[in-house]
């Protein structure tokens, strides 16, 4: 007798199947499909709650301070952490845990949406000058050049002599600097993609050039714009404390990360403290973004195993 | 009148080493549920014949000089605006292609793709579309088709995108099929029952059909009529039984002779000598005598041969070699 074969609720499952009934009748969409495959990645999923920690450290937290970035308490300056001041008190007596928390929020905030602006510019961009290709794609990639040319600096120094200094402006300056590699890095993945034969199946069944680009085109180069969006981030952060720095960034009493190592640095001997904690947080998110960033370009790919 | 007519229809590329005459002034028709063969070597023009028709002719390097595609004996399609032209392509004439790994988006559900025609084209809600997407996977022999569409093209084999492919073409029930090389890129054993499938789904549907193949063998149980090209060029046309009955041009028979059969073992299998031409380079006279020493007479040297009507379904392209010079040569 052949002894029954033992197959294990995990092992008979068909790779098909893992789908709920729900999705089953309605199809899940691409991030739907994502997420489900983020889930089983474990370290790609704790970078994402800790972005998400971040982001609620960030943003919620200076509400529920009792100290506001401003306070300034002239007696009580650079204290060590003690339990009224977790993370102890700068060079002029503020709370430092509120100001770390408010110094994320700018920090985060220009690194996302500086991010989020270049992505939809240069994904945008990249994909329609390599789908139409010839002297559209020339003249549009040659405009890039030229903007690549411009030294960053006096570009910044320029617009914000020009115009009011304000956040706002920061979040446009960096994201209209940062689109050009990204219309690049998409450029060079599409200009692969359009030669393949689903897109002249698709041309062939009758799709207009918008929903070729949009549909199809632009799902497939999604790994790519999201490894290289985590890694904007990053340098997007780093660019801002660099104007901060420069006295270019975000006004005085605003803090940011950068500008609050830049502090930290500044008293390392006497109060390793200051520099030690900004600079955690500071690593620990980017590191996230990373390991987060890899996890997703992996969970985008349909092709990448489910388990 | 015909369903389509091709009239002299010359594609160019413009490539760094010159104008590549892919297509040279190619004219066929095809009736209403005809199944219409074009047979030819790799590079013989086939492909880009069915692709000039449809408007998939990237522009450039490619470019299509002259010639005429009336569909209805009304709507010239080489000619159409892109916005007519996208009406026509997926609703009324519809493509496969030749590689089934890669016409089909690998990041979109199988589904996703298969409604996209049924969306653009008869305005189906999702819910509606689904549905009949579902049923035509089962009509080309898919089963569980309403679990499996919403897998993605890799967790299919080669043979069943093929069919999801075949699926998606005749989806919107299109007057005409175009198949370029539907069997090239797959097992010898999934081969016969996708052109199967495909014959039964043209008939089902009463589509007209061309196949594109470079294997004689596939279109002799398939088609009703048969084009066999070269360099660009239309040598020989007539019904299945002219061309495989009495072939004239000896571009045909060569290529009759050089199917695989099961007769004789051990025999060499025949091969055509020499190479086709360099489209690069104008051809003045007779393309196929060209190759290497198949010249057997000198009246089309420098001017290009003409087609000759044999009878009332049958030409065949006047021609410089004489079909013992394919014997002589073959030990060459």
């Amino acid at each position: 007798m052949i002894p029954p074969i033992q197959v294990s609720a995990s092992e008979s499952r068909l790779p098909v199947v893992n789908l709920d009934p729900a999705q089953l009748e309605e199809g899940s969409s691409l991030w739907a499909d994502a997420w489900h495959r983020l889930k089983k990645n474990r370290l790609a999923l704790l970078s994402f709650w800790i972005v998400v920690f971040m982001g609620v450290f960030c943003f919620v937290g200076p509400f529920l301070s009792p100290y506001s970035y401003i306070d300034q308490d002239l007696m009580r300056t650079l204290e060590s952490p003690s339990w009224a001041h977790p993370f102890g008190t700068d060079d002029l007596g503020r709370d430092q845990l509120t100001r770390l928390m408010v110094g994320g929020r700018v920090s985060l905030g220009v690194g996302i949406i500086a991010t989020v602006v270049s992505l939809m510019i240069g994904v945008v961009f990249g994909a329609v000058a390599a789908y139409l290709g010839g002297k559209i794609d020339n003249a549009m990639m040659r405009f890039v050049d030229v903007l690549y040319a411009l030294p960053f600096t006096i570009f910044v120094i320029l617009l914000m002599t020009i115009f009011e200094r304000s956040i706002l402006l920061l979040f446009v300056v960096i994201g209209a600097v940062e689109w050009l590699t990204m219309a690049r890095i998409v450029r060079g993945q599409v200009q692969a993609l359009r030669r393949q034969e689903f897109v002249e199946a698709a041309i062939s069944l009758g799709l207009s050039t918008r929903r070729i680009l949009l549909r199809h085109i632009i799902p497939n180069v999604l790994g790519v714009v999201v490894v290289f969006a985590t890694l904007t981030v990053p340098a997007v952060i780093l660019l801002e404390s660099f104007l901060s720095f420069l006295g270019l960034g975000v006004q005085a009493p605003l803090p940011s990360w950068g500008s609050l190592i830049k502090l930290g640095s500044d008293n390392i001997q006497q109060f390793p403290h200051l520099l030690i904690v900004p600079s955690f947080f500071f690593s620990l998110t980017l590191f996230a973004l990373n390991f987060l960033g890899d996890g997703l370009r992996d969970a985008l790919d349909p092709k990448s195993s489910r388990d | 009148m015909p369903f389509l007519e091709i009239k002299d229809l010359t594609t160019h590329f413009h490539t760094r080493n010159g104008v590549v005459r892919a297509v040279d002034g190619v004219s066929f028709f095809l009736r209403r549920g005809e199944t219409l063969g074009i047979v030819g070597e790799s590079g013989s023009g086939k492909s880009v014949t069915c692709y000039s028709m449809l408007g998939l002719i990237p522009t450039p390097p490619g470019k299509i000089v002259a010639g005429s595609a009336l569909l209805d004996g009304t709507t010239d399609l080489l000619r159409a605006s892109r916005k007519e032209l996208r009406k026509i392509r997926g609703k009324r004439i519809a493509m496969i292609f030749q590689d089934p790994m890669t016409s089909l988006n690998p990041y979109l559900r199988v589904s996703t793709q298969l409604i996209e025609p049924l969306q653009i084209h008869e305005g189906c809600s999702k819910k509606e579309a689904l549905k009949r997407a579902v049923s035509a996977l089962e009509e080309v022999g898919i089963t569980e088709a309403a679990r499996r569409i919403h897998a993605y093209p890799h967790e299919f084999s080669g043979g069943m995108r093929q069919r999801v492919m075949i699926a998606m073409a005749l989806i919107t029930a299109p007057e005409l099929l175009i198949a370029d090389e539907p069997t090239t890129a797959l097992d010898v054993t999934v081969q016969a029952q996708i052109l199967d499938l495909i014959r039964e789904r043209q008939a089902a549907r009463n589509s007209a059909l061309i196949l594109v193949t470079h294997d004689l063998g596939v279109v002799a149980g398939m088609c009703d009529r048969i084009a066999v090209m070269y360099a660009g060029k239309i040598v020989e046309t007539g019904t299945a039984e002219d061309v495989f009955e009495s072939p004239l041009h000896p571009y045909t028979v060569a290529l009759q002779r050089s199917i695989p059969s099961l007769g004789i073992k051990g025999k060499p299998l025949y091969t055509i000598p020499g190479v086709p031409p360099d489209l690069s380079r104008p051809i003045p006279g007779d393309a196929f005598a060209l190759r290497k020493g198949l010249r057997n007479g000198g009246k089309w040297l420098h001017t290009p041969p003409p087609l000759r009507q044999v009878s009332e379904t049958h030409w065949v392209r006047e021609c410089d070699v004489e079909l013992p010079a394919l014997e002589e040569v073959k030990d060459v």
